[in-house]
């Protein structure tokens, strides 16, 4: 669900940042107020901790493997506020580290994943799960009626389910409105070139089966784990009062009205286009969705037809997306309910372990009933408890070894189980992010760039090559940060090695799109002839499948984009070390809060996955074959419950270290940042190379 | 005894929240350059009352003062408390992994000095030195999470004296470390504290406690001080080491109440591993 840069246009990036801006605006703020000095470590242990599970491979059945995000697992536990702040520092790691979605698309992830997919499960769970203990919420829940009420565990899952699949619709319309909105003339896609009939089906059967399954199974079973071994996490955290559900609710009102039409409003602001050329842009209706758009448009939605003539189509489509998001989430939310009103009446005697302590525990009564314990120092044996005193060793662990067990080889090999594959991944990634820092410390140019400037440099260059059009301009940039990759002395082999992944999955992903049947225009190579009247699956196809011109073209800007995006954000992780970032960053006026829990959160990724990493260690020294689909899956789960609480306690821990030798928050080192002559000759070269690709671009289309 | 107290706990309880006390009823005083150990056995709460004595957490209820100031979350704010607090009054984790969190060794003992503001080249004569001091250079460029035990409780101990702290509190310094590096780790430690270093060192080791200390406080299963005494008293109470899981009898004494020679008292470090 990362969309990486280049999928989605500028004016989409700004659109969907500045729905996410203010979310973290409002969670920031509430959290503050919330919570105080402990929010740091607290937002630290969550984002640490999305990032580890999405490390966590769970088995599916079929013998394959699937991640899942636990937005909303974190949602329910440290409250949706911390885990709009945590999800999206994840995703801010992701993209500076992994390539793993896009800078300039971070606002169009953290719209999906850090704001709809905690909020909308968490307004989920705490609506349908008798365990969240506000009182605010009461009066919300009387409304639902308390017999549909449902075990913290199953309404997590069902938190987890909606929230991961809203979050899937709202990338499929992101997606699916690029080439509705940003072609050129003659019909050629400038970013992700499926649209809404193919993106949304695409998003919504992957995660309606697979991956929303495996977050709804996964979130379950770890708060059922966390509800038996360490209940008051779930009270909030650390005593701090509980969370409303009505925000996350008012919150999702305001995003389902918000999200389509946002995504269309700047679309014209942005002035790529004057407002004639718009008209003429968003008039024009590409034939393949006049072909097939009515069928399930009319199907889903028999009302859509709504006033007004063919040039204000754009606004009728927005009109058209908001209604069937609207729609969408009113069936998830029906379905789910029907669900667990179903679940209830199965589980209408639930055991009590389901049931979280509801009275939030004074602190003051706790204490005043222990302290008063009698100390006995003359009879000591009576009150303390003495190691000695052990119960005799069983027999069974005196006797030999029978010899039924033999050592002997039996010649056939174990699979490889989805417990080393976790391993790997994590190794190598713990091996990547060490390797980077031996990079920051070479003699290149980019080295001896002030971080400041590069940053800045990085994110006009990105923009540069988002708002580019023409290939041949594209795949100048990326010859040129290619080149200057070269001279800042980055191996080539791990320039490669980083940059194949994210292209060649777009590749894939992207050459149906050649096809006429996608991307209507001239063919180029007919592949085949269809009879007059050929039908599929009942829909009329054309007469030829061909490669269109315009689909070769819109692929190739698509690759070209994204692996010179790719670069440059490697260019500046390789290059600049991460406590230079994080000052950086600083310096350009990110919210302190946000800098200080991504140091946190780099620091103990680590630790966390070393953690997790010694879990599956300590099963696999215990266990021999390899473990089934489900209790692999409860395995992983149970991991994901327990790194959860763990987080929570190290990131306590790390904080209290930093603390305790003066970290205030801001970050400092010891190189004095002065801008060079170096750093203005930069400054001058990027602009003009900007400017140049730019007036390239514009000379050319 | 006539040195400037510097910490003052009063009644001082503590609770994680929604769990029972780790400390309860704590009176206790701490003057300028004493060598103080904290015994008690494994979950008693010394590492908890070394937290209080840093600031990183606030009692529930009872007073500390430091320095003749109360020690509280708003105090701590006070920009120039907090920074004077912290500057003075070092702490080395029980977990080392957990105090390392910079890129490499050199950056995490310059984070101490730099939080501080002291000037760059007087920050880079500091680390420099304890490099030097401390045998790190091979290590210099390495990641410290990456290091081996002893190598990452060296990086910390470096790290936090780099600030130069008069009061230094340690958490089980000994635990993880092998006995050459032991007994290293002793000698730095004497002549730190013949430099007029305040320390306070958690520890369940009774073979090491002479070299560590002159004053024990022993903490019993039930969070309270149950002894403060001198070393050599507190090391000759068998009854009372006994009492607080600290000393066993040997498996072939029958005599509750025999007193053991000390060769024969095993520390609770020693036990664990049987």
């Amino acid at each position: 669900m990362h969309i990486p840069d280049g999928y989605l246009s500028p004016s989409t990036c700004l659109a969907t940042a500045a729905i996410a801006v203010p979310a973290w605006a409002v969670a920031g703020h509430r959290l503050r107020n919330r919570l105080h000095e402990r929010q740091a470590p607290l937002l630290a242990a969550g984002a640490s901790f999305c990032f580890a599970v999405m490390m966590l491979n769970v088995p599916i059945p079929g013998g394959t493997t699937a991640h899942a995000v636990g937005g909303t697992l974190v949602a329910v536990v440290l409250g949706p506020e911390a885990a709009i702040l945590a999800l999206t520092t994840t995703l801010v790691i992701q993209a500076l580290f992994f390539g793993d979605g896009g800078i300039l698309a971070l606002g169009a992830n953290s719209l999906n994943m850090a704001v709809i997919l905690p909020v909308a499960g968490y307004a989920v769970y705490s609506a349908l799960s008798r365990a969240v203990p506000t009182d605010r919420h009461a009066s919300c829940l009387t409304a639902f009626g308390s017999r549909f009420l449902l075990p913290a565990p199953w309404a997590a899952a069902a938190g987890a389910y909606v929230g991961i699949n809203l979050a899937a619709l709202a990338a499929g319309i992101e997606l699916g409105l690029q080439p509705l909105l940003f072609h050129t003339p003659s019909g050629t896609p400038l970013y992700c070139p499926y649209g809404l009939k193919q993106t949304i089906p695409a998003m919504m059967l992957a995660h309606l089966t697979v991956a929303g399954g495996v977050e709804a199974v996964v979130t379950g079973l770890a708060v059922a784990y966390i509800l038996r071994a360490s209940p008051s996490l779930l009270r909030g955290a650390e005593g701090a009062e509980p969370v409303s559900a009505t925000w996350a609710w008012r919150g999702v009102a305001v995003l389902a009205v918000l999200a389509p039409l946002g995504l269309l409003a700047p679309g014209s602001a942005f002035g790529e286009w004057s407002a004639e050329e718009l008209k003429k842009t968003i008039g024009f209706v590409p034939p393949g969705l006049e072909r097939f758009g009515g069928a399930w448009r009319h199907a889903l939605l028999p009302d859509y037809n709504l006033p007004g003539g063919s040039d204000s189509l754009g606004f009728q489509q927005a009109t058209g997306y908001w209604l069937s998001a609207f729609a969408g989430i009113l069936a998830l939310t029906a379905g789910i309910t029907l669900i667990a009103r179903t679940l209830s009446r199965r589980h209408s005697n639930p055991s009590d372990i389901h049931r979280t302590p509801l009275a939030p525990e004074d602190g003051r009564n706790s204490r005043k009933e222990s302290p008063g314990k009698p100390f006995v120092s003359e009879h000591p044996d009576s009150q303390i408890p003495n190691p000695e005193r052990e119960s005799p060793i069983p027999s069974w662990l005196l006797a030999p070894m029978p010899d039924a067990s033999s050592l002997a080889l039996c010649g056939k090999r174990q699979r490889r189980s989805f417990v080393d594959k976790t391993l790997g991944d994590a190794a190598s990634i713990v091996q990547g992010a060490f390797f980077t820092e031996t990079i920051t410390g070479l003699p290149g140019i980019l080295q001896r760039l002030d971080p400041r400037v590069k940053i800045v440099s990085a994110a006009a260059l990105l923009l540069t090559a988002c708002s580019i059009h023409r290939p041949e301009i594209l795949a100048a940039m990326l010859a040129s940060s290619l080149a200057l990759g070269l001279a800042s002395r980055v191996p080539v082999s791990m320039l490669t090695v980083r940059l194949w992944v994210i292209p060649v999955f777009t590749l894939f992903a992207a050459l149906p799109a050649t096809l006429n049947w996608v991307t209507p225009g001239d063919a180029m190579i007919v592949l085949a002839r269809f009879p007059p009247a050929a039908r599929l699956a009942g829909f009329p196809i054309p007469g030829t499948l061909t490669i269109t011109s315009q689909g070769l073209e819109t692929v190739c800007i698509l690759l070209l984009r994204v692996a010179t995006s790719m670069t440059i954000v490697l260019l500046l992780t390789l290059t600049t070390r991460w406590s230079h970032v994080l000052r950086a960053l600083r310096a350009l006026a990110v919210p302190r809060l946000f800098v200080f829990v991504l140091s946190l959160v780099y620091r103990y990724m680590f630790l966390l996955l070393q953690t997790a990493g010694d879990m599956f260690m300590a099963r696999k020294s215990r266990s021999f074959a390899e473990p089934d689909t489900a209790s692999g899956r409860r395995f992983v789960a149970i991991t994901i419950a327990s790194m959860l609480s763990k987080s929570h306690s190290l990131s306590e821990e790390v904080h209290a270290a930093m603390v305790s030798r003066g970290y205030t928050g801001e970050p400092r080192n010891l190189t004095d940042w002065r801008f060079t002559a170096l750093d203005a000759l930069w400054t001058a070269a990027c602009i003009i190379a900007a400017a140049g690709f730019w007036i390239g671009d514009r000379l050319l289309g | 005894m006539d040195s400037e107290v510097i910490f003052r706990l009063v009644g001082v309880s503590f609770a994680y929240p929604g769990q029972t006390p780790a400390l309860s009823g704590i009176d206790m005083e701490l003057r300028s350059g004493e060598r103080v150990a904290l015994l008690g056995s494994n979950g008693s709460g010394k590492s908890t009352l070394l937290k209080l004595l840093d600031g990183l957490a606030c009692p529930t209820q009872g007073t500390i003062d430091a320095f003749g100031t109360p020690l509280t979350e708003k105090s701590l704010q006070d920009e120039q408390f907090g920074r004077g607090f912290r500057r003075r009054v070092g702490f080395i984790f029980q977990r080392s992994d957990v105090q390392l969190f910079s890129p490499t060794v050199w950056d995490e003992i310059a984070f101490g000095p730099l939080q501080f503001g002291l000037p760059a080249e007087e920050v880079r004569q500091r680390v420099e030195d304890v490099i030097a001091m401390l045998d790190l250079h091979l290590l210099r460029d390495r990641v410290p999470f990456q290091l081996s035990g002893g190598e990452q409780k060296k990086v910390a101990i470096g790290s936090v004296l780099a600030v130069s702290p008069d009061v230094l509190l340690l958490d089980e310094p000994t635990a993880s470390l092998d006995p050459r590096t032991q007994r290293w780790f002793l000698g730095l430690l004497n002549s730190l504290q013949a430099a007029g270093k305040t320390t306070v060192v958690a520890t369940h080791d009774l073979d090491l406690l002479p070299a560590l200390a002159d004053r024990a406080l022993v903490l019993g299963s039930d969070h309270t001080i149950q002894a403060d005494a001198p070393v050599s008293v507190i090391l000759s109470d068998h009854k009372l080491l006994h009492n607080a899981n600290l000393a066993h009898h040997h498996l072939t004494s029958k005599d509750d109440g025999a007193v053991l020679e000390p060769a024969q008292l095993h520390g609770a470090h020693g036990h664990s591993q049987v």
